[in-house]
C-alpha cells in the first residue's frame, strides 16, 4: 500500500475548521423565513402598527365569551335544546374549568400581548411617557394599547371577579409564574363603598382591605386602570385609515370617546357617578363633529336596525369589526339561527319578548289621581316595540320562514283581545331567535359585527345618573329626574335646534311622546303586558327613593330593549342590584327564566354575590 | 513479524486489507483469496513452533460427518489438511489459541472456529442458505461479524420480497422482527406502514425508526403535509424494494446513540444495489397480480328497512307528521310521482365502489465493471391500481451507484436515484362528503346512482343527492379527484482513503430534492356541499418542497494488539441541513359545472392560501469504540453531541461550546461468550452462547422549528394584517431523551442450525416533548415544554430453526414472540385530553400513552321503570330514558356519582398497542421447490370502530348497519342497541366502550411457491418462477373490514379506524431471470 498523502488528512480539518469558524450561530439559529421573530420587529412605525392590529384581531376572539357571558346569565337569553355542554352550564351557573366560554385564556392572551407591546414602547419610545413632548403616533398607539388593556381587565374582573394582575414589566413565563405564585398579600386602604344615592351622599369608607397579592379585585382593577387612563395617555386613536373613505376604521379602533366610555362605565361600575358622568357627557355634549353622538333622526325608526348592519360614527363608539371578505368571522349566527348549518343553540326569553311585546304606543289613560284605583285606560294602544323588537332585536321562525309582519300584528292584536288560543294557532311550531347579529346577512357570512359601546347605551348610562343625581339645597332636595326623562323619552336634554331635532333614546323608535314615553309621577301603574289594562298600582307620593328606584327599573327594562343581547345584561343586572345592597333583585330576575324547581335552586344561589363571578382563580 | 501476520487472522484487519487492495469479498473469489494469503503466511511464520496437536470431526448441520472439508490454522504454515471420510483431521496448533479455518465444499459456509485451548474438537458447518455467526453486517459504516454483535437488532431476510405484496420497506418488516410492530396503513397501495419499535418513545413527536439507506437518512415521516383526508406521505416509497440488498434493524442504544438525537425511535440501516462485481450481471423480475374486493362486506340494511329506520329516526325529533312530508317528501312519494322511480331500489352500494384490479411490477438489475471502475444500475416500474375504483399508484424509479479507485489510496463514489411517482387517491371516512367507504355505507339502499328520464329509462348521468342527503358514492369515484405525483431526487458523493494499515477516513456528501404535489377537486354533481354547505364545489393545491444536504465524515481505526486484543473507533460528525416549504391554495364555489377547476375560478372572498416555511440544521459529532479480548469478552461505547437548530438557545440538559447548547447522548454495552468459557466450551453442539447487556441514553430534536423562539402569528384584522406573539417561547426547551437498558442472550446451536436470541428491555422517555397546559393567566392553553416521562417494558423472542434437513426436503421455521407495556409515568396536570373525530384520547400517569376516553357503556334501558329508577341526566341536564344507553355514572365534582353523565365519569378504555405480536414463518424446500408461508398475530389491543361509529348511532337518515335492528323499540324491550334518535341530544352515541373493540388478529400473510429452473433454461440464468397469495385469512373478532390500519404517522390517530380502504387479498405470479 502506499503511503498515505496528508491531503486528505489537511482537506478534513480545514472543512471542520471552516465549519466551526463559519457563523456557527446562524447554522444553529436559522432565520424561519415565514416566522418573525421578536428581535426582527419594531423597526418602524408600520411594524409597530401591525402588533397593534394583532391586539385587535385578539379583541375580536372575544365576541362571543363577552355575549354569552354578559347574556346567558342574564334574564334575556336562554338555551334551547341544542346547546352544548358548555353553554348549558353557563346556563346552569356551574361552570367547569374546562368550559370554552368561561375560560379566561383569551382575555389574557390580549393581556399579554398589550403587556409585551407597551413594555416595548416605553422602552424604544420613552416619549410616550411624556406629557410635555407633542404628540407622535406612538403616544397613540400607546393610547390604544392601555385602553384594551384596560378594557380586557375591566371585563375579565367583571366575570371573574378576581383576577391575576400582570404588569408588563413580567416578561418571561417563568417571571409571570414567580410573581403569581409568591406568598404575601396586598393591603390597600382605600375601600369605596357604593353609594346607593350618587351625588348628595357619596359614601367613601376608608378601610383598609387585604388581599392576596397576586388577585385584583373590581375595585382594584378600576382603581389602578382609571388611574392609568387618566393620567398616562396623552392620545388615543391612530388614523389607522387603509381605505380612506372608510370611515368606519375610526370607531373599530380604540378613540377618545371609546376611552371615555370605557372610563364612565368603569366609574358607574363603582358607584362614581361624578366621574362617570364627566366622562359620559365628553361622549354626548362633546361639540366636535357636530356632536355627533346626539340621538336625531340617523337611526330613527325603521332605520334603528341599521345600527346593526353597517359602521356609523354617528352611534358606534367602539365596535369589534367582523368581515367574512376578510376572513374575520364569529359565531353569532351559529348559536343563534335555527337555518342549516347553524345550530340554534340560544334563543331570547320570554321575559325579553315581552319587553318589547309588552309596550304600547299611543296609549290614552284616564287618570283619577284621587283614587289611582279608578283610573283607566281609554286606548290601550298599539302593541309592540315594533322597530327594536321584531324583526330586529328578535325574530319568530315557522318551517324556516319568519313570520310575517301581517301575521304577528294578528297574533299580537288576538291576544290584546284576550283570544289566547287564536294567537297561539298562529305561534303553532314557532322558534324564536335573537335576530340582531342576523340583519341584512346571509347565511354564510357570520360576520356581525359586536359593538361594545355606543351611542344609546351611553345616554341610557347617563340618564341613570341623572335619575340618581339629587342634592340637598337648603333643605329642599332638588333632583334632576327631569333631564333623566329626557334623554330617554325625548331628547329634551339638549339645547333645541332647529335643523337637528333631538329625539332621545325611545323617541328615536317613536316611543316618547307623553302618550308613550316614560314618566316619574306619584303614582306608578302596572299594566297587564298582553292588554295594557292596568292592573295595579304603587303609591310613591312623597317617596323619592321610591320613584327613583321604579325610574331605575324602568331605565333598566329600556335598556333591556335597547341593547339586548349585546353582551352587557348581566352586568347591569349586577350593578343595580349592588346599588341596592340587594343580591335578590338579581337573583329574582335572573332565576324567573328556569322551570320551577331550578328557579328556586337558582334563586338561592344567586342570593351569595359570590356566585356573580365564576370563580376561576380562587 | 509473526506478530503482525498473526495480526491479519482477526477480523477487521483482515477484512479491511482484502477490501482496500480493490478485491472484492464475496463467494468463491474471496476464499482463493484467503487461501493464497494462508500460503503467503506460511512462508513469514517458518519460525513457529506448532507443537500442540489437534484433532477434530466436521459434522453437517445434521450431524453427519463431513469428507473433504480443508482445515487450517489461521497463521500456521503448514498446508490445510482435508477431512477423512469419517470427518476427521487432525491439525497442529502452536498456541492453543489460533482459529481453525475450514473451508468446506458442498454448499457449506466457510467456518472460522476459535480453538481456545481445545485438543479435540468437534464442528458443525453452517449450510450456505442459513444465517451464520461468521456473516457479516454492516453497521455504523463497516463491517461486523454477527456473532460479534453487542446490540440487539434483527437482520431481515429480503429474498422473498419480490413475493409478497409489500411496496415499500416498513411493510416488508411485517412480522419479521420481534419488537417491531407493523401496521399496514391502508390496502391504498404505496400507502406504507406505522412502525412501532418497541412500544412508543414519544407522544408529540416523531415516533418512527431512522432509515437510513446507504448511510443517507431518510426524509422523516411527517414533515409534508397533505390536504387530503387519510393521506400520509410515505417517504420510503423512494426506495425500490428490489434494490434492497440488506435490512438490518438496530433496537438498542448501542448502535443508535451514535446517531444522537435521530434515532431514539431506532434505526433501520438498508443497503441497496452492491456494485461490487466484475462481472456484467443482469437481473430482470416481472410479475402482475390481482387485488381483490374485501370477501366480506358491511351488512347493511335493507331498502325496507332503512326506510322504516328513517321514518323512526324523523319522529323522535318531534316534529308532526305534515312537517316531516314537507320536508322530506321523497319517503311519502306515490306511484304518480315522477320521482317515485327513483326509489325503488334496492342496491348494494358498496359493491360499487369496489373493483378487482391489477397490478404489475417490471424491474431491471444491472451490475457490472472491473477492478478500476464497477456500477449497479435498476430500474423499476411500478403500476398497482386499488380496490376502490379509479384509484391507484404508478410510478417508476432510477438508481444508480458506482465505485471507482483513482487511486490506491482514494476511492470513491457517486450515486444518483430518481424517483417519480403519482397516485389517484380518495379521502377516509372523516370526511363524509367526499370517502368512498362511508358514502357507501350511508347512502339509502332505496336510491341508485344514475337518474333517470322523464320516459322512465335510466341514464348514463349521475344521480344528484336529494332531500335524504348523503354523495352519491359513484360520484365519490367518478367525479371527484385526487392526484398525488412525488419526486425524489438523490444524488451521493463519497470518498474513501486509507492512510495506513489501521487508519482509513471516509466521507460521503448527498443531496436530496423531494418535492409532492397535490391536487384535488370536490365536484358539485352528486355530492354533498361542504364546509357546512357554503361550498358547491371546492379545489385545492398542495405543494411540498424539501431539499437536504447532508454529510458524514468519519475516521475509522482498527488495530489488534497482541493475540487477545482487537480494538476499533470510528470518530466522524454529521452534518445535515433543512429546507422544506409549503404552499396551498383552496377555492371554492367555482362554476356549478364542474369544467372549472383551478385555483383561479374559484369565488374571491372565499379563496384561501397558506403555507409554510421551515429551515432546521443538524450538527453532531460522534465516537464509536469496539473491543473484544480472547473472542470472549467484547465491549464497545459511543456517545454523540449533537446540536440542533430547534432546540432553545439555553436548552435543558445540554452542554454549551462555543455559545451553542449540545446534547450528549451515550451508551455502553458489554458481551461475553459464554460457550467459550472452560464449563461450556466442549460442549460441542453449543457454538455460540453469548449474554449481552446495554444501556444509553438518546435523544430526539422534533420539536418544530420555532417552539423555542418568540415569534409572532400573523393574523387577519380588518383589511390588514396584524401581529402576536404566537406562543410563550421555552428558550429552555430541549431534546426528549430516551434510556434503554437492554439485556439479552444469542444462542446458535448444531453449526447455527438452531439460533435464537432473547431480550428483555425497559425503557424510559424523560423531558418528554408535550404540548403542556398552562395557566390561563398566561394568555395561551399550552407550551411546549419538556415535561412528562414515559417509560416501556418488555422482552422479545426469536427464533429460527431448520426442523428437518433429507435429501431433497428441508424445512425451516423463523418464529418472533414479542410483549412490550408502555405507561406513562409523568405528566404535567392529571391528564392530557386529546380531541379527535368522534372519540377523545388521553395521556394519563398510569396507563399507556394515547388511551381512549370515555364512558362505560352497560346497555339500554329496557322501560322507562327502570330509567326513572336509575335517575340520570347528561351534560345537558337532559334525563336519559327507556331506550337510551346506560352509562355507568363512576363520580362526579364531589367525588362521588351524582347522577350526571359528564367529563367525571371518562376513564381509559383502551389502548391501541398490543401487549403481544409475533410472526411464524415457515419454509419448505423441496428440490427445486419453495414454499414459504407467513403467519402474525396481535393481540390484547383495543381499537376504536369509527366506521362503526357513524353506521350504527341512528341520529339521521344514513343508512345503517343490519346490527340496528336490534335497536330498541318499545317498553320492556332488552337490547343493547339504543333507540333511534334525530341528532342524539341524549349522547347514546357519545365515545364509549360501545365503539371499542379487541383488535387482536392472526392473519396468514403470505402464502408463496417458487420454482427455481435449473441453470441455463433458455439460457438464463438463475431463473424462478412464483406464484404467491397475501392475506389470505385473517381470524378476528373485529366487526370492521379489516383490524388492521392506520389513519396517520401519528400516534394519537393509533387504532382509529376511519374507514381506510382495507388490505386486498391478493394473487400475484412472477417469473426473476437472469441474462
Amino acid at each position: 500500500m502506499k503511503k498515505p498523502v496528508k491531503y486528505p488528512k489537511s482537506i478534513i480539518l480545514l472543512l471542520v475548521a471552516a465549519f466551526i469558524i463559519s457563523s456557527c450561530k446562524e447554522f444553529f439559529d436559522p432565520d424561519q423565513e415565514l416566522k418573525i421573530t421578536q428581535d426582527q420587529l419594531y423597526d418602524d412605525w408600520y411594524e409597530y402598527r401591525s402588533i397593534e392590529m394583532g391586539m385587535y384581531a385578539l379583541q375580536q376572539e372575544l365576541a362571543e365569551q363577552l355575549v354569552v357571558l354578559g347574556e346567558l346569565r342574564g334574564d334575556l337569553l336562554t338555551i334551547t335544546g341544542n346547546a352544548d355542554a358548555d353553554l348549558v352550564e353557563v346556563y346552569n351557573f356551574n361552570i367547569s374549568k374546562e368550559n370554552k366560554y368561561a375560560s379566561p385564556t383569551n382575555f389574557f392572551k390580549l393581556i399579554s400581548a398589550c403587556n409585551n407591546f407597551i413594555r416595548i414602547l416605553k422602552e424604544k419610545h420613552p416619549e410616550v411617557l411624556n406629557k410635555n413632548i407633542p404628540v407622535t403616533n406612538f403616544d397613540r398607539l400607546y393610547g390604544e394599547a392601555l385602553c384594551m388593556r384596560s378594557w380586557a381587565y375591566f371585563n375579565a374582573v367583571r366575570i371573574y371577579g378576581r383576577v391575576p394582575f400582570i404588569h408588563e414589566s413580567l416578561v418571561t413565563m417563568e417571571e409571570i409564574e414567580a410573581y403569581v405564585n409568591s406568598p404575601g398579600t396586598y393591603i390597600d386602604s382605600v375601600y369605596i363603598n357604593f353609594s346607593k344615592d350618587g351625588y348628595y351622599n357619596d359614601t367613601i369608607y376608608n378601610q383598609p382591605i387585604t388581599l392576596e397579592k397576586n388577585l385584583y379585585d373590581l375595585h382594584m382593577v378600576i382603581d389602578y386602570f382609571t388611574n392609568q387612563l387618566e393620567k398616562e395617555i396623552k392620545a388615543v386613536g391612530v388614523n389607522h385609515h387603509i381605505d380612506n373613505n372608510d370611515l368606519s376604521w375610526e370607531v373599530t379602533v380604540w378613540n377618545p370617546w371609546a376611552m371615555d366610555a370605557l372610563l364612565g362605565v368603569m366609574y358607574l361600575t363603582q358607584g362614581n357617578l361624578v366621574k362617570a358622568a364627566g366622562h359620559f357627557r365628553l361622549i354626548m355634549y362633546n361639540p366636535s363633529e357636530n356632536y355627533r353622538y346626539q340621538l336625531d333622526n340617523s337611526f330613527a325608526n325603521n332605520n334603528w336596525r341599521n345600527i346593526f348592519t353597517n359602521i356609523d360614527s354617528r352611534e358606534h363608539i367602539f365596535t369589534l369589526w367582523f368581515n367574512k371578505a376578510n376572513f374575520q368571522q364569529n359565531e353569532f349566527q351559529m348559536m343563534f339561527e335555527p337555518f342549516d348549518p347553524h345550530k340554534y343553540m340560544l334563543k331570547p326569553t320570554h321575559a325579553a319578548i315581552l319587553k318589547w311585546e309588552g309596550i304600547w304606543r299611543a296609549q290614552v289613560m284616564d287618570e283619577d289621581l284621587a283614587n289611582p284605583a279608578n283610573s283607566e285606560m281609554i286606548f290601550a294602544g298599539i302593541p309592540s316595540d315594533f322597530y327594536r323588537g321584531y324583526g330586529s332585536s328578535y325574530l319568530y321562525i315557522k318551517n324556516g320562514v319568519d313570520l310575517s309582519g301581517y301575521e304577528y300584528m294578528e297574533m299580537l292584536d288576538l291576544r290584546a283581545k284576550g283570544d289566547l288560543r287564536g294567537a297561539g294557532n298562529i305561534m303553532d311550531g314557532v322558534d324564536t331567535m335573537v335576530f340582531k347579529y342576523s340583519i341584512d346577512r346571509n347565511r354564510y357570512d357570520q360576520d356581525a359585527n359586536l359593538i361594545i359601546y355606543r351611542a344609546g347605551s351611553i345616554h341610557l348610562y347617563m340618564a341613570e345618573i341623572y335619575t340618581w343625581w339629587a342634592f340637598n339645597q337648603n333643605g329642599l332636595i332638588r333632583t334632576n329626574t327631569t333631564v333623566a326623562l329626557g334623554i330617554v323619552n325625548n331628547g329634551s336634554n339638549y339645547d333645541v335646534s332647529e335643523t337637528r331635532v333631538q329625539l332621545g333614546v325611545r323617541g328615536r323608535v317613536g316611543l316618547g311622546s307623553p302618550n308613550d314615553g316614560l314618566r316619574i309621577a306619584n303614582i306608578s301603574y302596572m299594566h297587564d303586558p298582553y292588554t295594557n289594562e292596568i292592573i295595579g298600582y304603587k303609591n310613591l307620593t312623597n317617596n323619592l327613593l321610591g320613584k327613583q328606584q321604579q325610574f331605575e327599573e324602568e331605565l333598566l327594562d329600556e335598556r333591556a330593549r335597547e341593547l339586548a343581547f349585546e353582551g352587557e345584561r348581566f352586568n347591569d343586572l349586577i350593578r343595580i342590584a349592588k346599588r341596592r345592597n340587594d343580591p335578590s333583585f338579581l337573583a329574582k330576575i335572573v332565576s324567573a327564566k328556569y322551570p320551577a324547581g331550578k328557579r328556586e335552586q337558582i334563586y338561592n344561589y344567586l342570593l351569595d354575590e359570590n356566585n356573580w363571578y365564576i370563580n376561576y382563580f380562587n | 513479524m509473526r506478530k503482525i501476520i498473526n495480526r491479519t487472522t482477526l477480523s477487521y484487519p483482515f477484512k479491511s486489507a482484502i477490501m482496500k487492495k480493490g478485491i472484492h469479498t464475496t463467494g468463491r473469489l474471496r476464499r482463493v483469496m484467503m487461501l493464497s494469503l494462508f500460503l503467503t503466511t506460511m512462508v513469514f511464520s517458518s519460525f513457529a513452533q506448532d507443537s500442540i496437536q489437534v484433532k477434530g470431526i466436521v459434522y453437517s448441520n445434521t450431524g453427519q460427518p463431513q469428507a473433504n472439508v480443508s482445515v487450517s490454522i489461521a497463521g500456521s504454515f503448514h498446508l490445510p489438511v482435508v477431512t477423512s471420510e469419517a470427518g476427521e483431521f487432525t491439525v497442529w496448533s502452536s498456541s492453543g489459541e489460533d482459529w481453525l479455518i475450514l473451508s468446506p465444499t458442498g454448499g457449506y459456509k466457510m467456518k472460522r472456529v476459535f480453538l481456545n485451548n481445545r485438543k479435540e474438537v468437534k464442528i458443525y458447518l453452517t449450510p450456505g442458505d442459513i444465517s451464520s455467526g461468521d456473516d457479516e453486517l454492516s453497521v455504523l459504516f463497516r463491517t461486523a461479524l454477527k456473532r460479534n454483535m453487542i446490540s440487539a437488532y434483527t437482520d431481515i431476510e429480503v429474498s422473498n420480497i419480490r413475493h409478497s405484496g409489500a411496496l415499500s420497506i416498513d411493510q416488508q418488516l411485517q412480522g419479521r422482527a420481534a419488537g417491531l410492530h407493523v401496521v399496514n396503513r391502508s390496502g391504498t397501495p404505496g400507502s406504507g406502514a406505522y412502525v412501532a419499535l418497541r412500544g412508543l418513545n414519544s407522544i408529540n413527536t416523531n415516533n418512527q425508526p431512522l432509515y437510513v439507506i446507504d448511510g443517507i437518512p431518510v426524509t422523516p415521516h411527517g414533515i409534508f403535509n397533505s390536504n387530503l383526508d387519510g393521506y400520509a406521505y410515505n417517504p420510503l416509497m423512494e426506495l425500490n424494494l428490489y434494490d434492497i440488498s440488506k435490512t438490518t434493524i438496530i433496537k438498542d442504544p448501542v448502535i443508535t446513540a451514535a446517531y444522537g438525537s435521530k434515532a431514539s425511535n431506532g434505526l433501520v440501516l438498508i443497503e441497496t444495489l452492491d456494485p461490487g462485481v466484475t462481472q456484467t450481471t443482469i437481473e430482470l423480475d416481472l410479475r402482475s397480480g390481482l387485488s381483490l374486493v374485501p370477501a366480506r362486506l358491511i351488512p347493511q340494511l335493507n331498502a325496507g328497512q332503512h326506510k322504516t329506520l328513517m321514518h323512526e329516526v324523523l319522529f323522535s325529533s318531534g316534529k308532526f307528521e305534515e312537517v316531516i312530508q314537507e320536508e322530506y317528501p321523497a319517503l311519502f312519494l306515490t306511484e304518480d310521482d315522477e320521482r317515485f322511480i327513483d326509489y325503488q331500489h334496492n342496491t348494494n352500494w358498496q359493491e360499487l365502489v369496489f373493483k378487482n384490479s391489477f397490478f404489475n411490477n417490471m424491474n431491471i438489475n444491472v451490475k457490472g465493471g472491473d477492478e478500476i471502475a464497477s456500477y449497479g444500475l435498476s430500474f423499476g416500474l411500478i403500476n398497482n391500481r386499488g380496490t376502490i375504483k379509479t384509484t391507484g399508484y404508478n410510478g417508476y424509479n432510477l438508481r444508480f451507484v458506482s465505485r471507482l479507485n483513482i487511486f490506491a489510496w482514494l476511492k470513491m463514489n457517486a450515486g444518483v436515484s430518481l424517483n417519480y411517482n403519482s397516485s389517484r387517491l380518495k379521502e377516509a371516512a372523516t370526511v363524509k362528503e367526499t370517502s368512498p367507504i362511508l358514502t357507501s355505507l350511508a347512502k339509502s339502499p332505496l336510491l341508485n346512482p344514475y337518474q333517470y328520464d322523464i320516459q322512465g329509462q335510466r341514464i348514463a348521468t349521475l344521480a344528484e343527492v336529494d332531500e335524504l342527503g348523503v354523495s352519491n358514492p359513484l360520484a365519490t369515484i367518478q367525479n371527484y379527484e385526487a392526484k398525488n405525483t412525488n419526486y425524489s431526487f438523490i444524488s451521493t458523493l463519497g470518498f474513501e482513503s486509507a492512510f495506513n494499515r489501521y487508519l482509513s477516513a471516509k466521507t460521503k456528501f448527498s443531496l436530496v430534492y423531494n418535492v409532492m404535489k397535490e391536487q384535488i377537486f370536490m365536484p358539485n354533481h352528486g355530492m354533498e356541499h361542504y364546509y357546512d354547505q357554503e361550498a358547491i364545489n371546492v379545489s385545492k393545491a398542495t405543494n411540498n418542497d424539501l431539499k437536504t444536504f447532508y454529510n458524514n465524515t468519519y475516521l475509522s481505526y482498527n488495530r489488534s494488539l497482541g493475540e487477545d486484543h482487537t480494538i476499533s473507533s470510528l470518530t466522524g460528525f454529521n452534518i445535515q441541513t433543512n429546507k422544506y416549504e409549503l404552499d396551498w391554495g383552496l377555492t371554492k364555489n367555482a362554476h356549478e359545472n364542474d369544467q372549472y377547476r383551478d385555483l383561479q375560478d374559484g369565488q374571491d372572498n372565499l379563496r384561501e392560501i397558506g403555507g409554510q416555511n421551515r429551515i432546521w440544521n443538524w450538527f453532531s459529532m460522534y465516537e464509536n469504540l469496539f473491543y473484544a479480548y480472547k473472542d470472549r469478552y467484547l465491549l464497545t461505547a459511543t456517545f454523540s453531541i449533537d446540536g440542533s437548530s430547534r432546540v432553545g438557545d439555553n436548552a435543558a440538559n445540554t452542554i454549551k461550546l462555543a455559545g451553542v447548547p449540545f446534547g450528549v447522548f451515550y451508551s455502553g454495552g458489554i458481551a461475553w461468550r459464554l460457550s467459550s468459557e472452560s464449563l461450556l466450551k466442549n460442549v460441542t453442539w453449543l457454538e455460540d452462547l453469548k449474554w449481552r447487556i446495554s444501556a444509553g441514553k438518546t435523544g430526539n430534536d422534533d420539536i418544530g422549528e420555532s417552539s423555542a423562539s418568540n415569534y409572532y402569528q400573523a393574523v387577519k384584522f380588518r383589511e390588514t394584517v396584524g401581529l402576536y406573539p404566537a406562543l410563550l417561547p421555552n428558550d429552555k426547551l430541549s431534546y426528549e431523551t430516551v434510556y434503554q437498558i437492554n439485556t439479552g442472550i444469542d444462542a446458535s446451536l448444531w453449526g447455527s442450525r438452531i439460533t435464537a436470541t432473547v431480550d428483555v428491555y425497559r425503557s424510559q422517555t424523560n423531558n418528554m416533548l408535550l404540548f403542556s397546559p398552562v395557566e390561563a393567566y398566561l394568555g395561551y392553553s399550552i407550551r411546549m415544554e419538556n415535561a412528562g416521562k414515559m417509560k416501556n417494558n418488555g422482552w422479545e423472542f426469536n427464533i429460527f430453526a431448520r426442523i428437518y434437513e433429507k435429501a431433497d426436503f428441508k424445512w425451516d421455521i423463523q418464529a418472533s414472540l414479542s410483549h412490550v407495556r408502555n405507561e406513562v409515568i409523568e405528566i404535567k396536570g392529571e391528564k392530557l385530553v386529546t380531541g379527535i373525530a368522534g372519540a377523545e384520547i388521553v395521556n394519563m400517569v398510569g396507563s399507556p400513552a394515547n388511551s381512549f376516553y370515555g364512558y362505560i357503556f352497560k346497555g339500554v334501558f329496557s322501560s322507562q321503570e327502570e330509567a326513572g329508577a336509575a335517575n340520570l341526566i347528561n351534560d345537558k341536564d337532559i334525563p336519559f330514558r327507556a331506550g337510551d344507553a346506560i352509562y355507568e355514572d363512576l363520580s362526579g365534582p364531589g367525588g362521588e356519582p351524582d347522577g350526571i353523565i359528564n367529563n367525571y365519569d371518562k376513564l381509559t378504555i383502551g389502548s391501541s398497542m398490543p401487549d403481544y405480536t409475533g410472526g411464524l414463518i415457515n419454509t419448505f424446500y423441496y428440490k427445486k421447490f419453495a414454499l414459504h408461508t407467513s403467519l402474525l398475530f396481535v393481540y390484547g389491543n383495543e381499537v376504536f370502530n369509527y366506521l362503526r361509529y357513524k353506521n350504527e348511532q341512528m341520529t339521521g337518515l344514513e343508512n345503517q348497519s343490519q346490527h340496528v335492528l336490534n335497536r330498541w323499540q318499545y317498553n320492556g324491550q332488552i337490547t343493547d342497541v339504543p333507540r333511534a334518535l334525530w341528532n342524539d341530544p341524549v349522547g347514546n352515541s357519545a365515545f364509549s366502550t360501545r365503539w371499542i373493540e379487541d383488535g387482536s388478529y392472526v392473519r396468514v400473510k403470505n402464502i408463496s411457491l417458487s420454482y427455481r429452473v435449473p441453470d441455463h433454461f433458455l439460457s438464463f440464468r438463475n431463473a424462478e418462477f412464483y406464484i404467491s397469495v397475501n392475506n389470505i385469512l385473517t381470524i378476528s373478532k373485529y366487526l370492521g373490514f379489516d383490524p388492521e390500519f392506520s389513519y396517520s404517522y401519528s400516534p394519537v390517530h393509533q387504532g382509529v379506524d376511519y374507514g381506510q380502504v382495507p388490505q386486498p387479498r391478493q394473487f400475484i405470479a412472477g417469473i426473476k431471470v437472469g441474462l
